[in-house]
């Protein structure tokens, strides 16, 4: 495939794939900008990586999983570098972000789920708003069904549990 | 069923913007890949014409040595003196002479008996 092909088949994958990674990333990281910047890395990661990509997997799947990476490298570092990482700071940054669109219980749903361990966090996340199957999942992340199921319903527990100290439920 | 909000908001033109943005940061990054490419050739030329410099003035350098000693004088021992009294003045018909007569002298009967 001659460059430019190859540049513009990419530029396709961008525009197609963007949207669906900017959410997956955005509820990880977040803030608008920090998501920019990981969905950045990611395809940029992905152009790197193209010719390592031998289509064993869908393309949606593998840059999910790239994607993925790097929110949690992003995370990771950003626990390193701030000290703003308990809940009461996440809930005071969404209030303040004008890319929230949400009120307090929606903002302290947030926070809990950014509380999570990552993992269980991301299980989470792609079952409660991609509403993804547990067979998809399991290939996504390869772990398996069972062990996906349980991550989720602990996690769902452990955010009622944080909710209800909070709100009347 | 109630669909789910998503609190998330998305800039208005985001995803546009974002396209153009990624494949310029792209062409930007292969556009630098290009040029760190040509200052490695650059370099690699460079250091074949520095090697090349060197290896000609060793070169020189051993040609002017081997020049420099084949040209130089070899000293030779100095001859062992010779006593060329008795052969200087004699010439070959004179040898001849000498011969003859001690021939006629029996020289050689007479050396056997001194012993």
């Amino acid at each position: 495939m001659d460059s430019s092909t190859r540049r513009d088949a990419f530029e396709e994958l961008v525009r197609l794939y963007s949207p669906q990674l900017y959410q997956q990333i955005r509820r990880m990281v977040l803030d608008h900008d920090d998501t920019n910047d990981v969905l950045q890395n990611t395809f940029m990661k992905a152009w790197m990586g193209l010719d390592n990509f031998r289509g064993e997997a869908a393309v949606s799947s593998w840059l999910f999983r790239i994607a993925m990476n790097e929110s949690l490298t992003f995370l990771n570092k950003k626990r390193e570098q701030t000290s703003l990482d308990s809940e009461a700071a996440v809930v005071r940054q969404l209030e303040s972000d004008p890319w929230f669109d949400g009120d307090q219980l929606e903002a302290e749903l947030q926070a809990a789920i950014a509380q999570l361990p990552e993992k269980q966090r991301l299980v989470f996340t792609l079952r409660y708003y991609d509403e993804m199957k547990y067979e998809e999942m399991s290939s996504l992340l390869d772990t398996s069904e069972g062990a996906l199921k349980a991550s989720y319903h602990f996690a769902v527990q452990k955010l009622k549990e944080k909710l209800s100290e909070k709100f009347d439920f | 069923m109630k669909e789910k909000h998503n609190p998330f908001i998305v800039p208005e033109g985001y995803f546009d913007n974002f396209t153009v943005e990624m494949m310029a940061r792209i062409d930007a990054y292969e556009e630098s890949g290009r040029k760190t490419q040509r200052a490695k050739k650059v370099s690699l030329s460079d250091a074949v014409r520095r090697y090349t410099r060197y290896a000609i003035g060793v070169a020189a350098s051993v040609a002017f040595f081997a020049v420099i000693t084949k040209s130089a004088p070899v000293e030779k021992a100095a001859p062992q003196p010779v006593d060329k009294s008795v052969y200087m003045q004699a010439s070959a018909s004179d040898q001849v002479y000498d011969y003859m007569d001690l021939n006629a002298n029996n020289v050689y009967d007479y050396v056997s008996t001194i012993d």
